[in-house]
């Protein structure tokens, strides 16, 4: 019985590839908070959230013979992760489009108070302010530690698109902290860029 | 310019400290690894209705692209492209007109591609220097 948890991400991945639940069920334990915190800043809501996480896993598992040991397995899986993000903001356009009552009411106490404790904190204001792909780009690059080559992979972009949507995302969070009173008049995220 | 510069390193390099500063990250429902468990030995027990499903998917783009080729190739085999027409008299007569017409209009056709190719070297420059200040450590 070999000793799961002193193995490497690639080598679970590998032992997964080759038909081991066991292998696979470590990734997911290592994994499975990570991936949780990385889609909840997308959807903010914990049903949501759970619900991509699970479908994260499940794509992963099934995609696992795609998947390159020579490379890194954590970026492989955010790149899920966040086409899993794109594909959960599209429906939820449609729905909304199709509904078009989910018009937050900005004159809420509750909204405004929320709003006031969020531009205290500098993630919340990052995710408040910036375009998704942005956020998504510091996230990855400050939160999981990944490379700017890794956050490339993850993001699908070039190692220069990367460092470029990273300074971007820099300067207009400086931009913003500088201007708190300009924050406070824009109650929803930028969520229509998601795509860049 | 030099300021400048050192106010941007600065800026970036503060930045850089208070992101390094974790968020709390949200803590999911315990009970999340086994519905993910459960989810993945659900899919391992039907991976060939997947594949089958995705091979059907390539099939079924295959014949579409197949079925339009055919149809621009009919299309293109009904209709060969026509010569241009000969140029007809009562153009020819209208030609010093027309051309004194453009000579008016000259200035605005020639400085309209200009300032589009203006903004794009600005934009041009705009990126680049993007991408020189994304390169700093």
């Amino acid at each position: 019985m070999p000793d799961y948890q002193s193995l490497s991400d690639e080598e679970l991945a590998r032992q997964s590839q080759d038909g081991s639940l066991v292998a696979f069920e470590e990734l997911v334990a290592r994994y499975e908070r990570r991936i949780y915190a990385f889609v909840f800043q997308s959807c903010r809501s914990d049903v949501d959230a759970r619900e991509l996480t699970q479908d994260t896993f499940v794509r992963a598992f099934q995609a696992l013979r795609q998947f390159d040991g020579r490379h890194a397995f954590a970026p492989w899986l955010f790149t899920i992760a966040r086409r899993k993000c794109v594909d959960a903001f599209r429906a939820r356009r449609v729905a909304i489009e199709a509904d078009g009552s989910d018009e937050p009411d900005t004159n809420d106490p509750a909204a405004l108070l929320e709003r006031r404790e969020e531009s205290e904190n500098l993630w919340m204001m990052a995710r408040r302010t910036l375009p998704e792909g942005h956020y998504q780009a510091l996230w990855l690059y400050y939160v999981e530690e990944m490379t700017v080559a890794q956050v490339a992979a993850a993001l699908g972009k070039t190692q220069t698109h990367a460092k470029v949507m990273l300074l971007r995302a820099r300067r207009a969070l400086g931009k913003a902290m500088a201007e708190p009173a300009a924050q406070q008049a824009s109650p929803l995220p930028k969520t229509e860029s998601f795509v860049l | 310019m030099k300021s400048w510069f050192s106010k941007f390193s600065r800026q970036q390099a503060e930045m850089d400290r208070a992101l390094r500063a974790k968020p709390s990250l949200p803590k999911p429902d315990p009970a999340l690894h086994d519905s993910i468990m459960r989810a993945v030995r659900a899919a391992q027990t039907e991976p060939a209705y997947a594949e089958r499903l995705e091979h059907r998917g390539w099939m079924i783009a295959a014949g579409v692209t197949a079925c339009a080729a055919l149809a621009l190739a009919f299309v293109v085999w009904r209709n060969p492209p026509t010569p241009a027409p000969l140029l007809a008299q009562t153009e020819l007569s209208q030609a010093p007109g027309a051309a004194l017409d453009l000579s008016a209009q000259m200035p605005a056709m020639i400085m309209a591609p200009l300032s589009n190719e203006l903004s794009r070297v600005d934009s041009d420059i705009h990126r680049t220097t993007e991408v020189l200040l994304a390169s700093f450590p």
